[in-house]
C-alpha cells in the first residue's frame, strides 16, 4: 500500500519549543516521557540530589519539540516546561 | 355483473402467434362475459375509444384487457376506463404478449390455449374486484438533498429557486465534491473552482437552502410526502457561528497529517479546512489526529490562538430531526482503489498515480502549486504515460462497464501537462476514445493533432521499475507492434465506482442498486431520475458514471420532478394496500414482524361489554407498499391486499388449472 | 522485438517540413488504406506507414516497400476525413529516404524501355487533368 507522502510539507510551520527541565524537582514519575507525542524525552544517565533520574531531550532531537505543552501540563511537580522558540 | 373482454393483436406481436379470433369466441362464452372483441392496437387512440364506447354502450361493469404487460400500458388503460366513469380497479389486464406470444412464438397452438387460460384467470379475478379510491396524504413542502457536490448543489438551487425549502446534507466539511478537486474542466478548460464556487456560495446564502456539512443521514422513515429524517451532525469542535475562517488556529497546530482533499499528496493540520475556498469557511478539528482525545484535553494551542474563542473541545455529535416531502440522492462517485491495479504497479510505485491525484498536481491550488512533480522525488517528469481503461471495460476487475469520463479527462490532462511542461512527452494508451458530447471530439482531435500527443491503441500489460524510471510495456495494435516506454510517471484512469456508503443509504431509503452498486432508476431511457421508491429521486454519478454537463442536466431533471410533486395539493398513493379483517385476526403479530416497511402495528381494541380486550393488527395505509408479505405469513387469511385478495388469487389459480 | 518509444526525431521533422503536413492529424481510421488501389501489393498499409512515422519507428520505414509502390493517384488524399495529404507525406518520406540512404530504388538503365513505374504515368497524367 503506497502511503502518499505529502509534497508540500515545507509550507506547513509547526511551532517550535525548547524543553527546560528543573532537575531538582523531578521525582522520576515518567509521565512526561510517556506522554510526549514526539517521544523526544528519555531518562538521563545522571541523577538529581534526591537520587532520581530526570528527563532529558534525546540526542539530536532538540529541534523536535512542537510546543504542545503536554509535559508541562502533566508534571505533578512543575519540574519541566517548554518555551516557545520564535 | 357485465364483463367486457378486449383482446389486442398488438400488430403481429400477439396475432402473429395466437389465434385471436378463437380467443374472442371462447371468451364470449365465459360466465358473466357479455361482450368480447379484438382490435389491432388497443393502446392507440381509436383502440382506447373503442373500449370507452363499448363500456358506455353496453353498460359494462368490469373490463378485462388481454394485451401486453401491465408494465407497458396499465396507466394508459386505467386512464381510458376512468374517462368514462369506470373505477380503474375494476379493470384487469391479462398479459398475453410477454407472458405468452413472445415466449412461445414457435408453438402457436399451445400459445393460444395458454392465452385463453390467462384471459379466463383475469375474468375470474375481476369478478371479485372491488372499486378502490386513491389514498391522499398531505405533502410536506420541504426537500432533503443528500450529497453536496455539483449534483446536490444544482438540484438544491433549482428547487430553492422554485420557492421550496431544501436541506442540503454533505458528509465532508465542505461543499464541492470531486468537482472542487479538479484543475480545469473539458472541453472548455474552464477553471473548475471558478465555475463551482459561485454556485457553492449561492447555495450557502440562499434563503431557502439549509446547508448542513460534516453530517450524515442516519435514519429515514415514512413515505412520499412525509419522510422523517434523522441527521447526525458530527462534532467539528469549532463553533460555526463564531469561526471567521482566519486560520490562526491552523498556524499553531503541532500535528501535520495527509489531506484527503489532495488525495494524500498534500498535508493539512489536525484543525483544517479541506481547501481555501471551502463553503462554509469553518475550520474542523479532526479528533482522530489531534493530540487530545475525547477524555483528555492537554494541547490548547488552537483554543488560545483563536480570537473569537470559537473552539470547543467538548462538542458532542448532534442529532436533528427534519420532515420532508421528497428526497434526492446525489452522493456521487469514487475511483477504483489503485491497489486493485497491481499489474500497473498501483499501490507499489509512488509514481503510478490516479487521474484524481494527477488532477491535484495540475491544480493551481494543489499541493505543488500547479507544478507537476513526481511523488517519489519531487522532480518534474519529462515523459508521462497515461493509461485509459484501467479497470473499466474489464470484467476480470469487476467493472465491465465503461466509466465514460476517462477518455475526456485523460485527453485534458495530457494537454494540460504539455502546457506546463512544454518539452515533455505524453503518451496515451487507449482501446477506444469515447468523446460523445458537444465539442468533445474536436477537443480530442486537438490533443492528438496540435499538441502532438502520441495515442497508442492497445492496453498496457505491465509497469515495472528500472532504476529510477517506470518501464511500460504496451502494444499498438494499429501498427501491430509491441512497444516499451521508459516513463517518469504513469497516470491511470481507474474505473468509476459509486461513492462509499451509497449501498447503506440505498437500503435505508429502500432504493435498489445494480450489481455494481449504482442506484437503480425506474427506466433508464424514459425515467432516469426516479428511483423505484416513490418520492426518492436520483441525480448525478450515484446513478451511473457521467461527466459534469450530464450531472448538471440530471440534477435539474430531478429538481423538476420534485417541483412537479410539490406543486400538487397532496400526494396521491396507490390504494393497493393491506387491510385487516378484525374478526379473523387473532393478534399473533407475525405480520407485524414480517412487514419490511414497518407499516403494521398491534393495537388493543376498545373495551367491549363482557368480552376480553383483544389485540389485532392495524395497517398504516400511507406506509404500506402492498408487497403482500403479510398475506403470505398470515395463517388465518385475516389480512388481504386490496386488488389481490386470497379469494381473487385462488380464483385465478383455479381458472388457470381447470380444463374447460 | 519491442519498439522503444522516444521523442520523435529528425526523420519526422524533415518529412513534415518537406510535405507541409501534420502527421499527428491522422487518427488512423484506415480510409486511405481502404481506397488505395495498390494496397493489395503493399507490405504495410498506407495508414500503417503514417503510424510508423508517428511512433518514430524509422527502421521499419526503411525496409518497407509500400512507399515505393505508391502510385501518387491522390485517392487517399481525396478521401481522408482529416484532410491529411498522404500523397505529400509519401513523397516527403521518399525524398528523405533517398537523400539519407543515397540508394536508388529503381535502376533506369536496367529498365525495359516499354515498362514504366505506375507513378510516372498516373502522377504525370494527373498533373494535366482535373
Amino acid at each position: 500500500m503506497v502511503i502518499r507522502k505529502p509534497l508540500n510539507l515545507a509550507k506547513f510551520k509547526v511551532p517550535k519549543g525548547r524543553v527546560i527541565v528543573l532537575a531538582e524537582r523531578c521525582k522520576e514519575c515518567g509521565l512526561c516521557i510517556e506522554y510526549c507525542p514526539k517521544q523526544i524525552l528519555e531518562y538521563s544517565e545522571d541523577y538529581n540530589e534526591k537520587g532520581f533520574h530526570y528527563p532529558v531531550v534525546k540526542a539530536g532531537m532538540e529541534n523536535e519539540c512542537i510546543f504542545c505543552l503536554f509535559c508541562q501540563e502533566i508534571c505533578p511537580d512543575f519540574a519541566i516546561f517548554s518555551e516557545k522558540e520564535e | 355483473m357485465r364483463i367486457g373482454v378486449f383482446i389486442c393483436h398488438c400488430g403481429k406481436n400477439i396475432a402473429g402467434v395466437v389465434d385471436v379470433k378463437e380467443l374472442v369466441e371462447r371468451a364470449s362464452k365465459l360466465k358473466d362475459v357479455v361482450y368480447a372483441t379484438d382490435y389491432v392496437y388497443l393502446c392507440s387512440e381509436p383502440g382506447q375509444k373503442e373500449i370507452q364506447e363499448k363500456i358506455e354502450e353496453l353498460e359494462l361493469t368490469h373490463v378485462v384487457i388481454a394485451a401486453c404487460s401491465p408494465k407497458m400500458h396499465a396507466t394508459t388503460f386505467a386512464r381510458a376506463v376512468k374517462g368514462v366513469g369506470l373505477n380503474p380497479y375494476l379493470l384487469e389486464i391479462a398479459n398475453i404478449r410477454e407472458h405468452c406470444s413472445w415466449v412461445h412464438h414457435d408453438k402457436p397452438e399451445i400459445a393460444t390455449e395458454k392465452a385463453f387460460r390467462l384471459i379466463k384467470a383475469a375474468v375470474a379475478k375481476v369478478r371479485l374486484a372491488e372499486p378502490l379510491e386513491p389514498i391522499k396524504v398531505p405533502l410536506t413542502r420541504k426537500v432533503l438533498v443528500i450529497g453536496g457536490g455539483i449534483a446536490g448543489i444544482r438540484t438544491a438551487l433549482d428547487i430553492a429557486n422554485g420557492g421550496f425549502e431544501v436541506y442540503l446534507v454533505e458528509r465532508t466539511p465542505s461543499l464541492g465534491g470531486h468537482m472542487a478537486q479538479l484543475s480545469e474542466t473539458f472541453p472548455t478548460l474552464d477553471c473548475s473552482a471558478c465555475i463551482l464556487t459561485p454556485l457553492m456560495v449561492e447555495a450557502a446564502h440562499h434563503k431557502n437552502i439549509h446547508v448542513i456539512t460534516y453530517a450524515e443521514v442516519k435514519n429515514i422513515k415514512g413515505i412520499i410526502g412525509n419522510f422523517k429524517v434523522t441527521i447526525e451532525k458530527k462534532p467539528r469542535y469549532v463553533i460555526p457561528e463564531k469561526c471567521t475562517g482566519c486560520g490562526d488556529c491552523m498556524d499553531v497546530c503541532p500535528v501535520i497529517v495527509p489531506n484527503e482533499f489532495d488525495q494524500g499528496l498534500g498535508a493539512r493540520k489536525a484543525i483544517y479546512v479541506p481547501f481555501p475556498q471551502a463553503v462554509p469557511l469553518v475550520y474542523t478539528l479532526d479528533l482522530e489526529n489531534c493530540l487530545n482525545t475525547q477524555k483528555l484535553v492537554v494541547c490548547e494551542q488552537c483554543y488560545k490562538a483563536c480570537g473569537p474563542r470559537a473552539i470547543n473541545y467538548l462538542m458532542e455529535p448532534q442529532e436533528i430531526e427534519i420532515e420532508v416531502g421528497a428526497v434526492v440522492i446525489a452522493t456521487g462517485f469514487d475511483l477504483l482503489p489503485i491497489e486493485n491495479l497491481k499489474e500497473y504497479g498501483g499501490g507499489k510505485y509512488p509514481d503510478v498515480v490516479t487521474g484524481l491525484e494527477f488532477e491535484r498536481l495540475l491544480s493551481a491550488s494543489g499541493p505543488t502549486g500547479g507544478v507537476v512533480r513526481r511523488p517519489s522525488d519531487g522532480k518534474i517528469p519529462k515523459r508521462v504515460v497515461f493509461i485509459q481503461c484501467a479497470g473499466s471495460r474489464d470484467p476480470e476487475h469487476g467493472c465491465p462497464y465503461c466509466s465514460k469520463i476517462c477518455c475526456m479527462y485523460t485527453a485534458k490532462q495530457a494537454l494540460l501537462y504539455k502546457h506546463v511542461v512544454p518539452d515533455g512527452e505524453a503518451y496515451v494508451f487507449f482501446i477506444d476514445v469515447r468523446a460523445a458530447g458537444k465539442r468533445y471530439e474536436e477537443f480530442v482531435q486537438r490533443v492528438m493533432g496540435e499538441e502532438r500527443i502520441v495515442y497508442l491503441r492497445g492496453k498496457v500489460s505491465k509497469v515495472f521499475q528500472r532504476e529510477d524510471k517506470l518501464v511500460v510495456w504496451g502494444a499498438d495494435t494499429i501498427s501491430g507492434m509491441a512497444v516499451e516506454i521508459e516513463a517518469d510517471m504513469v497516470v491511470l484512469a481507474p474505473a468509476v465506482v459509486p461513492s462509499k456508503g451509497t449501498a447503506d443509504l440505498a437500503k435505508l431509503l429502500k432504493v435498489s442498486v445494480d450489481e455494481f452498486g449504482f442506484l437503480s432508476e425506474v427506466h433508464p431511457k424514459l425515467r432516469p431520475v426516479e428511483s423505484v421508491s416513490p418520492g426518492v429521486y436520483l441525480a448525478g454519478a450515484a446513478q451511473a458514471p457521467k461527466d459534469i454537463s450530464e450531472t448538471a442536466a440530471q440534477a435539474s431533471a430531478a429538481a423538476s420532478k420534485v417541483l412537479s410533486l410539490l406543486s400538487q395539493k397532496e400526494a396521491t398513493l396507490e390504494p393497493i394496500v393491506a387491510h385487516v379483517d378484525k374478526e379473523l385476526c387473532i393478534g399473533c403479530g407475525l405480520c407485524w414482524k414480517a412487514c419490511p416497511f414497518k407499516a403494521i402495528t398491534m393495537v388493543r381494541e376498545e373495551k367491549r361489554e363482557g368480552k376480553k380486550r383483544r389485540r389485532y393488527a392495524k395497517v398504516e395505509e400511507a406506509v404500506c407498499q402492498g408487497c403482500g408479505v403479510c398475506m403470505a405469513i398470515c395463517e388465518k387469511k385475516a389480512i388481504n391486499v386490496a386488488g389481490f385478495t386470497y379469494d381473487q388469487l385462488s380464483a385465478q389459480v383455479k381458472a388457470l388449472l381447470e380444463d374447460e | 522485438m519491442r519498439l522503444v518509444l522516444k521523442r520523435q526525431d529528425d526523420l519526422l521533422k524533415k518529412v513534415e517540413e518537406i510535405s507541409g503536413e501534420n502527421v499527428f492529424a491522422c487518427y488512423q481510421c484506415g480510409k486511405c488504406s481502404a481506397g488505395c488501389p495498390m494496397s493489395t501489393e503493399m507490405d504495410l498499409l498506407p495508414n500503417q506507414v503514417i503510424r510508423l512515422l508517428q511512433l518514430g519507428a524509422n527502421e521499419q520505414l526503411l525496409d518497407c516497400r509500400t512507399i515505393w509502390l505508391c502510385a501518387s493517384c491522390f485517392t487517399c488524399t481525396a478521401r481522408c476525413p482529416k484532410g491529411v495529404s498522404l500523397t505529400r507525406l509519401m513523397e516527403g518520406v521518399r525524398l528523405v529516404l533517398l537523400r539519407t540512404t543515397k540508394e536508388d530504388q529503381v535502376s533506369p538503365k536496367e529498365m525495359e524501355k516499354e515498362f514504366l513505374p505506375q507513378v510516372a504515368l498516373i502522377s504525370a497524367l494527373r498533373k494535366f487533368t482535373t
